[in-house]
């Protein structure tokens, strides 16, 4: 972005956080890479209470520290130090429809979001670099008292609260990337819904990336107190650059007695991201919380949302959509640990592969000791389109405790040539036929989207499908 | 057989260069066996010992595994007739299969072999390693270590090194082997024991090959570590059964490996009911179009037992098929690991391999199963699946035959029958299945009735 700008041409004389020193609105780390000084930078501009500069530089020791991870995908070119870890944007935080940038609005189009529904979008927190560029929050949630910010305005407004969840479900040294994120993060989301509050219609942000080598490294933290409902989704296009990028969030969850939490995802980076993201989640009593999380684009996506059961009755699912293809290698899965009696959980994953493009489903299901009558199951089904391409399939199954019952099952194939052969046989195009085959495999998680995410997600894997029959 | 006075350097404890020198000229081993012995222990000193921090090892702790702590070598008495084997011995060849060719390897040297004449008219060899060697050099030197070479794994680089004893089978092009061919590892020393299994099976031939494992009960530890090849030629059958009962100071150390024609079809099935520590790697090479490998296991643990079976089935060539199913029960505080993988490499088109492990928990709730099943996908014109399930004895099944007036302790003795019955009933093999059913009942044993229900 150009640095020579004045702060008129920004628009940041209208910039609502009003940080005390007018000159750092707009702000990029002097130079890429990353230590303690880089990280003092980002947590003073911020203006950040001292606690939190402290768990921030501890949680560069730790990334230090840790070697990159061997398993799961190939890291080898993913070089830390050629990476800008802060960069705010230039515009400011929207108020209406008309404020959000052409690029995103460009992105609804592109998926053919219609204009209605557009308008319907309201609740939209768009990432831009790093920053939260629009939000409006609906009166009546106001009125309940429900939180929903951007994380920096979260820790200024709510800082008891934040102190007290912030890093509880995934500690910094949980593994490189989570202690990475706590040592830079910036942006992503922090709600709070209050006892017995239901929040009917989603809490939706857009997140992307574009400025070349730039990290991005969202925050979000969700706290559903007892009894409560909120889905969360989170949406993700971003263009492509010609090198590579991180995108590497933390997402907490934590789902009071008897609350319930849904978070959606539909992430599709450009082709040459790293997307390396932790998300846990904890449900105590008879609470339930949904990872419904699809992933494309990218060049590596290594992201395993984690539900641990800590109360009786608790109830997880995962519902994770992978779709890979040329030169992409989603690695994803998810991890289910059963820490109290009569907790269950679900995992669904449906992965494509095209091309040269490779899927793995990676997951845990642990059963401890004591979590009497836990019932489990795993479903993995891969589809591969191509003889190049690849599926592979990493469940881990720990049972600890007898009075349980667990099931895996997993089926990989190819999409059958008499089911390609009756659609085409009535007229459709090879492609049409293929797109709609695909569609038909991935119908059990896209119908557990809101309409236009589904929309959204079939149109992108049709995108991808373009020109893939030949 | 005539046995001769082993030299000193076998005789302590501990394996080391020497003792792998002493063993090769002692044996009167040619050149390239002594220099591969060599080799293979360059490579046991190389590589690092497993601990939990390797994925291949992360459930089973390997650590109070010494093997200095074992003799390299154990002669084993002379004997000319099978009933001058050891008492216990003769009751498991009693208790086992009728067999048309046997052999007992008594601590590291073999005992006694016998080929009955029918068979050794149709040309088929069964003796132990080191006579094939002298008798059969050519086949032995091709087809030794081809499957399981020194550097597969730590493990399998000591069996390499130190080896002694072993069998081998050779059934010529289109023979018919019905009568099940049978081999014994009877340990009653606290030593170590290293046995190579290799069997060569041509075109068209069919055999079944049984391997049990067993001891003299023992306070000291004990090692077994084994190696065993399977060549199948094309159309040509093999059932190959490994029944391991050891006593409880045993720690057990396999890997067998197989090797597949055109069109043949290899039955295992790998049995864990005894020692201290028990890791079997199993994997099937699916090398040629046409071939077929079905691969059973079976494990009951109990106590502080640690059964851990590692599966490959390797889908090289196209249109192969694959089915394993390994079905497991655990009982007070034991660990069974089973990690699974389907491999279909590029190119595999029209695999068609199925993989489930199933483990029942029974008694006490300190038991811990692991299950991973994994699978890896390279070809796109396949059919592949996996299942894992992990439970216990189901409530409604109890209670149905309770209400036919079947006592508690009988009626889970019942389910857990046939919990394992769909594994037993794939095995054409009266007097093993009978074992099975006696060695089963045996692992229940008094547990349920002492349960408060």
């Amino acid at each position: 972005m150009p640095e020579d700008k004045s702060i008129q041409e920004l628009g940041l004389d209208e910039y609502k956080y009003g940080f005390s020193d007018p000159e750092e609105y707009f702000f990029k780390t002097p130079r890429k890479g990353i230590d303690p000084e880089i990280v003092a930078m980002i947590s003073k501009h911020k203006n950040e209470p001292e606690w939190m500069l402290e768990y921030r530089l501890k949680a560069l020791e730790s990334f230090l520290e840790r070697p990159t991870p061997q398993w799961g995908g190939d890291l080898s070119e993913l070089d830390f130090d050629e990476i800008y870890y802060y960069i705010r944007p230039m515009e400011n935080q929207g108020r209406s429809w008309d404020d959000v940038p052409d690029d995103i609005k460009n992105t609804f189009e592109k998926l053919g979001i219609p204009q209605a529904e557009r308008e319907s979008l309201a609740g939209v927190g768009a990432q831009y670099e790093s920053e939260v560029v629009y939000h409006s929050l609906k009166e009546e949630w106001d009125k309940a008292g429900v939180v929903f910010m951007d994380m920096d305005s979260g820790l200024r407004e709510h800082e008891d609260l934040v102190r007290e969840y912030f890093g509880t479900i995934i500690p910094a040294d949980d593994n490189k990337f989570s202690a990475l994120n706590s040592a830079v993060w910036s942006g992503g989301s922090f709600v709070y819904v209050p006892p017995g509050v239901h929040i009917d219609i989603p809490l939706q942000a857009y997140f992307r990336i574009n400025a070349e080598n730039m990290g991005q490294f969202e925050r979000t933290l969700i706290i559903a107190d007892e009894g409560s409902y909120v889905h969360y989704i989170e949406g993700c296009t971003a263009p492509t650059y010609t090198t590579n990028s991180l995108h590497s969030a933390v997402v907490e969850l934590i789902a009071k007695p008897n609350a319930r939490i849904r978070y959606s995802t539909i992430q599709n980076w450009s082709h040459n991201t790293y997307n390396l993201v932790t998300k846990r989640a904890v449900a105590e009593e008879n609470a339930t919380v949904e990872w419904v999380d699809g992933n494309l684009g990218s060049k590596l996506t290594m992201k395993y949302p984690a539900v641990y059961l800590t109360g009786e009755g608790a109830r997880g699912e995962i519902l994770s959509v992978a779709y890979a293809g040329d030169g992409q290698h989603q690695d994803a899965g998810g991890k289910v640990v059963h820490a109290a009696p009569n907790t269950s959980s679900l995992i669904t994953s449906k992965s494509i592969s095209k091309g040269t493009g490779r899927s793995t489903y990676r997951g845990l299901l642990k059963v401890h000791e004591g979590a009497v009558g836990s019932k489990s199951r795993v479903e993995c089904d891969a589809l591969l389109l191509d003889e190049n391409a690849r599926t592979d399939t990493y469940p881990y199954i720990e049972i600890e405790e007898k009075k349980v019952n667990t099931e895996h099952e997993a089926t990989v194939s190819k999409v059958g040539e008499d089911q390609l052969f009756y659609l085409m046989s009535r007229g459709l195009s090879e492609e049409a036929a293929m797109a709609m085959v695909v569609n038909g495999f991935i119908e059990p998680i896209a119908k557990e989207l809101p309409l236009e995410y589904a929309i959204e997600l079939n149109r992108l894997i049709q995108l991808e499908m373009e020109g893939s029959v030949g | 057989m005539q046995q001769k006075e082993a030299p000193e350097v076998l005789k302590s404890k501990g394996i080391t260069e020497e003792t792998v020198k002493a063993l090769s000229s002692f044996k009167d081993e040619p050149d390239w066996l002594a220099e591969k012995r060599l080799s293979a222990w360059r490579a046991f000193e190389a590589l690092p010992m497993p601990s939990l921090r390797d994925e291949a090892w992360r459930y089973t702790d390997i650590s109070d595994v010494r093997i200095e702590d074992f003799l390299p070598y154990a002669p084993s008495p002379d004997v000319s007739s099978e009933d001058e084997l050891p008492e216990a011995v003769q009751r498991l060849i009693k208790e086992g299969e009728e067999n048309s060719a046997l052999l007992v390897q008594h601590n590291s040297e073999t005992a006694y072999s016998r080929v009955d004449d029918e068979v050794g008219r149709k040309g088929v060899i069964f003796t132990d390693l080191h006579t094939a060697l002298r008798e059969h050099e050519e086949i032995v030197r091709e087809k030794l270590f081809g499957l399981v070479p020194e550097d597969y794994d730590k493990f399998a680089a000591l069996c390499a090194a130190g080896f002694a004893g072993g069998s081998f089978l050779y059934v010529p092009r289109g023979v018919d082997v019905e009568v099940p061919i049978q081999s014994y590892r009877w340990l009653d020393v606290v030593g170590s024991i290293m046995p190579r299994t290799l069997i060569v099976v041509e075109e068209g031939a069919s055999v079944t090959y049984i391997d049990e494992y067993a001891s003299a009960s023992a306070e000291e530890p004990a090692f077994s570590n084994g190696a065993v090849e399977l060549y199948v030629g094309e159309g040509a059958h093999l059932r190959y059964v490994s029944l391991q009962n050891w006593e409880r100071n045993v720690l057990h150390f396999n890997t067998i490996r197989s090797e597949a024609g055109k069109d043949s079809t290899i039955n295992s099935l790998v049995v864990a009911l005894g020692s201290q520590l028990s890791r079997t790697n199993v994997e099937a090479g699916l090398t040629a179009p046409g071939s077929d490998s079905e691969m059973l296991g079976l494990y009951f643990a109990d106590q502080n037992q640690v059964l851990d079976h590692h599966t490959l089935q390797d889908h090289i060539s196209p249109n192969a098929h694959s089915d394993l199913l390994y079905k497991g029960a655990l009982r007070d505080e034991s660990i069974a690991v089973f990690s699974g993988l389907i491999r279909v490499e590029p190119g595999a088109q029209k695999t068609d391999a199925y993989q489930t492990n199933r483990n029942l928990i029974l008694g006490t709730d300190d038991a811990f199963a692991v299950s991973l099943p994994n699978l890896e996908i390279m070809a796109d014109d396949v059919k592949c699946s996996h299942g894992s399930t992990t439970g216990q004895v189901d409530d409604v099944e109890l209670f149905y035959l309770m209400s036919r007036g079947i006592p508690r302790a009988e009626a889970e003795k019942l389910v857990v029958f046939g919990f394992f019955g769909e594994v037993t009933s794939r095995i054409p093999l009266k007097g093993l299945k009978e074992k099975l059913d006696r060695a089963i009942e045996g692992k229940i044993g008094l547990g349920f009735e002492e349960r408060v229900a």
